[in-house]
C-alpha cells in the first residue's frame, strides 16, 4: 500500500483534473459528430443519451393516397418518413394548440374531416367526401425521441466537403516530412556522437542554439527563396517537395538533438568492439546503431509526425489552397469561415483531424513518453 | 601468434602527456599483464595497441609490422572488453560471427569456426540466445569466444573479470589461463587486480603514471622489486616500509644496512614472532583480524608508525600486548631516498 500523503493525493487529483479536461471535450466532439444535424443545432451532446421530448411538424399525404371503404374515404399512412423510433404522446392540428389531443384520440379539422394519430406515427384520416387537395394537412406532434446516432455527417464531410481529400493531402505532407528528417538526422546524430572530426563540438553547439530560433521568423525568408527559385525554373513555389523540405529544415535541429541525446547513451565499448570486428562507420550505423535505436526512432517519428499533422502555419504558407494541395487544418479553417453555422460539419471535421493523433497516441504511447524524456532516463 | 613491440610510445591528450615513452618487447605466445593503479595509463596503452587510440609518438609493431597507421580491424588483434560489449540485438551466434561476416568469410567457414571456438568455451548450447538471456559469466565467455573466432595474432583483454562476482572471477581466471595454454597465442591483459596479474602472467608489466616501473615474471617482481612502488603494489597486504631514520625502534645490529638506504621493506608474511629481546622490531598489537588460515596483526611501533604482520593462527597474542618481531635476512628490501631498490 502506498502512503497517502498530501502531495500524492494532490497529484492524483491534478491528474484526474487533467484527464477530465482532456477527455470531456474530445468525447463531446465525437458524440456531436455522430448526431443528427437538426438535433445538434438545438441541444447539447450530453442530452443525446437520454430520451428527449421534441415538438415537430409533419404533413399528411395528399389525395393520391386515398382509398374508399364503404361510405368513407380514408388516407392511411405514417407521419415519419423512416422509422426513427420516436414515440408520439400528444398531437395537434392547429398551430395555436399543438398538443390539443392525447395520442389515439380523434381530432376534427375545420373541414369536418377526422384524424386519429397513433403512438408510432400511423394515422387514419377519415372523410365523408373525396379528398381534393394535393397537399396534405399539417400535424403537430409532441414525441419522445430515443438516442439516435448517424454516420451521415461523416459521409457529408468526407465526400462532399472535400475533407477526405484534405485528409489524404495531410498524409502526403506528413509522412515524407517525418521520414526525411528522421533519416537525415539519424546519420547526422551518429556522426556527432561517434565520429571524431574537426569542429564537431561547434556544430553541436550551433544545433542546440538554433533550437531557440522560432519557426515563424524563418517563414518569410524561406518563402522568398522558394519564390526566387520557382521563378528561375518556372515552377510553382508552392508544392509538396517544397513543404517537405520546409518541415525537414524546421525539424532538423530538434530531431538531431533528441537522437544525439539517445545515441550517446549507447555503450562506447560496443561501438569500439564493432570497430575492432572490422565494421566501418557505415556498417556500425546500419547493423548496430539503427537496430538498437528503433524505440527512439519510433518516439521521434511520433513527435515529428504529430507536429506536422497538427501544423497549420507552414501548410498555409508553403501549399496552395486548391483541393489537391490543401491540408486538413487549412481546410478546417476554411470551413470555419464558410460553414460556421453548420456545427455538424465542424465537429465532424475536427474529429476527423483528431483521429490520426488519437490513434497514434493510444497505440504508441509507450514510445511517445520515451521520446519526451529522451536522454533523461536510461534505457 | 606474433610478437608485439613498443618503441618509445607516447600518448598526449590536449597537451597533457599520459604515456611517457614506453618501450616493451612482448614475445610471441607470451601472456603479458599490464597492472597498475587506476588512471595509470594501462588501458590507454592497450587501446593504442588495439588501434582504438591514436599513437602520438613512437612505434607499435605487431608481428614485425608497424601498425601505427593500420586501422583496428586490420591489425589482427581481438579485444575483450570489461563490459563484454556484446551486440544486444544479435544472438550469440551472430555476435560471434559478426567479425567474420564483415570480412566476407564464406558461410561454411564461418559456421565451422564459430562452432570450433564455441566448443572450446562450451557455449554451443547458447547459440540462439540473446545476450540479455545470459548470465554474466556466459556473456564473458561469448565475448571471449567472439575474440577466438577471429583467430587473431594478439588477444587483448581490458579488465575482463571486473564485472564478475568473486567466485566466477576465480573460475574464469583459470579458464583464461587454460585457454592461453590451449591456443598458445600472444595475450595482453590489463587489470588492476594483482592476484589476477600474479596468477595469469608470464611476465607482468607494472605501470604507474604513464611509465613502466618494472617488467618481470611474477616471482621476480615479488622477490626483487626494482623500487618502492612495485614493492608496495605487488603482494597483499602490501609491504611494510619502515623509515631507517627512526632507527631507535629497530635493532640495527643485524641488519647490514647498505649505504644510501633510507627505508627498509619487509612483507607482512615474512614477519615472525620472536621471544628474543635482541629481535629486530618491537611494537604493540593494536588490532587482530582472524582470517582463518592466518591472523592479520596491525602493530603500532613508536611514533605512530604501523606495520602489518601475517601470523600463524595458533599464535597466542592479544590486543595491546607488546611483541617482538623478527625476519629472515633474505626477505628484507632496502630503498634509497628516491625509492629505488638497493641490493
Amino acid at each position: 500500500m502506498r502512503k497517502l500523503t498530501f502531495t500524492s493525493v494532490f497529484s492524483q487529483l491534478l491528474l484526474l483534473l487533467f484527464v477530465i479536461a482532456w477527455i470531456v471535450p474530445t468525447f463531446g466532439l465525437f458524440i456531436s459528430s455522430l448526431r443528427d444535424k437538426d438535433v445538434l443545432a438545438i441541444s447539447g451532446w450530453w442530452t443525446s443519451f437520454t430520451t428527449t421530448e421534441v415538438n415537430e411538424i409533419y404533413r399528411t399525404k395528399g389525395k393520391e393516397e386515398q382509398i374508399k371503404e364503404g361510405d368513407y374515404y380514408f388516407i392511411k399512412s405514417n407521419l415519419f418518413d423512416e422509422n426513427q423510433g420516436k414515440e408520439i404522446y400528444r398531437f395537434g392540428v392547429t398551430s395555436k394548440n399543438i398538443d390539443e389531443y392525447e395520442v389515439g384520440e380523434t381530432a376534427l379539422f375545420k373541414d369536418e374531416t377526422e384524424i386519429t394519430v397513433f403512438e408510432n406515427g400511423d394515422y387514419i384520416w377519415k372523410s365523408k367526401e373525396e379528398f381534393k387537395k394535393k397537399k396534405g394537412k399539417r400535424i403537430f406532434v409532441s414525441a419522445k425521441s430515443p438516442p439516435s446516432f448517424t454516420l451521415n455527417n461523416y459521409k457529408e464531410v468526407l465526400l462532399k466537403e472535400g475533407l477526405g481529400q484534405a485528409f489524404l493531402n495531410t498524409f502526403a505532407v506528413a509522412l515524407p516530412a517525418t521520414l526525411i528528417p528522421l533519416i537525415i538526422c539519424s546519420y547526422f546524430a551518429y556522426a556527432l556522437t561517434w565520429m571524431k572530426f574537426y569542429g564537431r563540438d561547434l556544430l553541436l553547439a550551433t544545433i542546440i542554439a538554433s533550437l531557440v530560433v522560432p519557426l515563424q521568423m524563418c517563414l518569410i525568408p524561406v518563402l522568398t527563396i522558394y519564390n526566387d527559385f520557382g521563378a528561375l525554373f518556372g515552377v510553382s513555389a508552392k508544392s509538396y517537395p517544397g513543404i517537405w523540405m520546409a518541415h525537414t529544415g524546421f525539424g532538423l535541429a530538434s530531431t538531431t538533438f533528441l537522437l544525439w541525446n539517445f545515441l550517446k547513451t549507447l555503450p562506447s565499448e560496443m561501438i569500439e568492439a564493432a570497430r575492432v570486428d572490422g565494421a566501418t562507420h557505415y556498417d556500425t550505423f546500419i547493423k548496430i546503431v539503427v537496430p538498437l535505436s528503433i524505440p527512439s526512432f519510433a518516439s521521434i517519428f511520433i513527435l515529428q509526425f504529430l507536429w506536422v499533422w497538427n501544423d497549420l502555419l507552414v501548410g498555409l504558407v508553403f501549399l496552395d489552397k486548391h483541393p489537391s494541395e490543401i491540408i486538413l487544418t487549412a481546410k478546417l479553417k476554411e470551413l470555419l469561415g464558410s460553414r460556421g453555422e453548420n456545427w455538424e460539419i465542424l465537429t465532424t471535421g475536427a474529429f476527423v483531424s483528431m483521429t490520426v493523433p488519437l490513434f497514434i497516441f493510444f497505440s504508441l504511447q509507450r514510445y511517445f513518453i520515451r521520446g519526451l524524456v529522451a536522454g533523461s532516463v536510461k534505457g | 601468434m606474433a610478437e608485439v613491440n613498443l618503441k618509445n610510445v607516447k600518448k598526449t591528450y590536449d597537451k597533457t602527456e599520459v604515456i611517457h615513452g614506453v618501450d616493451l618487447d612482448i614475445k610471441s605466445g607470451e601472456f603479458i599483464v599490464f597492472v597498475g593503479p587506476s588512471g595509470c595509463g594501462k588501458s590507454t596503452l592497450l587501446r593504442m595497441i588495439a588501434g582504438l587510440e591514436d599513437i602520438t609518438e613512437g612505434e607499435i609493431s605487431i608481428g614485425g609490422e608497424v601498425v601505427n597507421k593500420i586501422i583496428a580491424a586490420e591489425r589482427g588483434v581481438a579485444m575483450v572488453f570489461q563490459s563484454y560489449a556484446l551486440y544486444p540485438h544479435m544472438t550469440v551466434f551472430d555476435n560471434m560471427s559478426f567479425a567474420l561476416k564483415q570480412a566476407k568469410t564464406p558461410i561454411d567457414e564461418i559456421k565451422s569456426r564459430v562452432l570450433e571456438s564455441a566448443k572450446i568455451l562450451q557455449i554451443e548450447s547458447l547459440f540462439e540466445r540473446l545476450p540479455k538471456q545470459l548470465s554474466g559469466g556466459q556473456r564473458q565467455r561469448v565475448a571471449i569466444g567472439r575474440a577466438i573466432v577471429r583467430n587473431p595474432k594478439v588477444f587483448l583483454f581490458d579488465e575482463p573479470l571486473s564485472n564478475l562476482d568473486a567466485a566466477l572471477r576465480v573460475q574464469t581466471r583459470i579458464e583464461i589461463a587454460k585457454l592461453h595454454n590451449q591456443l598458445a597465442a600472444t595475450m595482453i591483459y590489463v587489470t588492476h587486480d594483482q592476484v589476477e596479474a600474479m596468477t595469469l602472467a608470464d611476465r607482468i608489466v607494472v605501470i604507474n603514471k604513464g611509465i613502466i616501473e618494472q617488467v618481470g615474471t611474477p616471482i621476480e617482481l615479488y622477490n626483487s622489486p626494482k623500487n618502492q612502488f612495485v614493492a608496495e603494489f605487488i603482494g597483499s597486504p602490501k609491504m611494510n616500509m619502515i623509515n631507517l631514520k627512526d632507527g631507535h625502534k629497530l635493532n640495527m645490529t643485524n641488519l647490514n644496512i647498505p649505504s644510501g638506504a633510507t627505508k627498509i621493506g619487509i612483507r607482512p608474511e615474512h614477519l615472525n614472532l620472536s621471544n628474543d629481546n635482541s629481535s629486530k622490531l618491537k611494537g604493540t598489537i593494536r588490532h587482530i583480524e582472524n582470517l582463518g588460515e592466518h591472523l592479520l596483526c596491525y602493530i603500532n611501533l613508536e611514533k605512530n608508525n604501523e606495520v602489518t604482520a601475517k601470523l600463524d593462527v595458533n599464535s597466542s597474542i592479544k590486543i595491546n600486548e607488546n611483541i617482538h618481531l623478527d625476519w629472515h635476512q633474505n626477505h628484507q628490501h632496502f630503498f634509497d631516498s628516491s625509492g629505488v631498490s638497493i641490493d
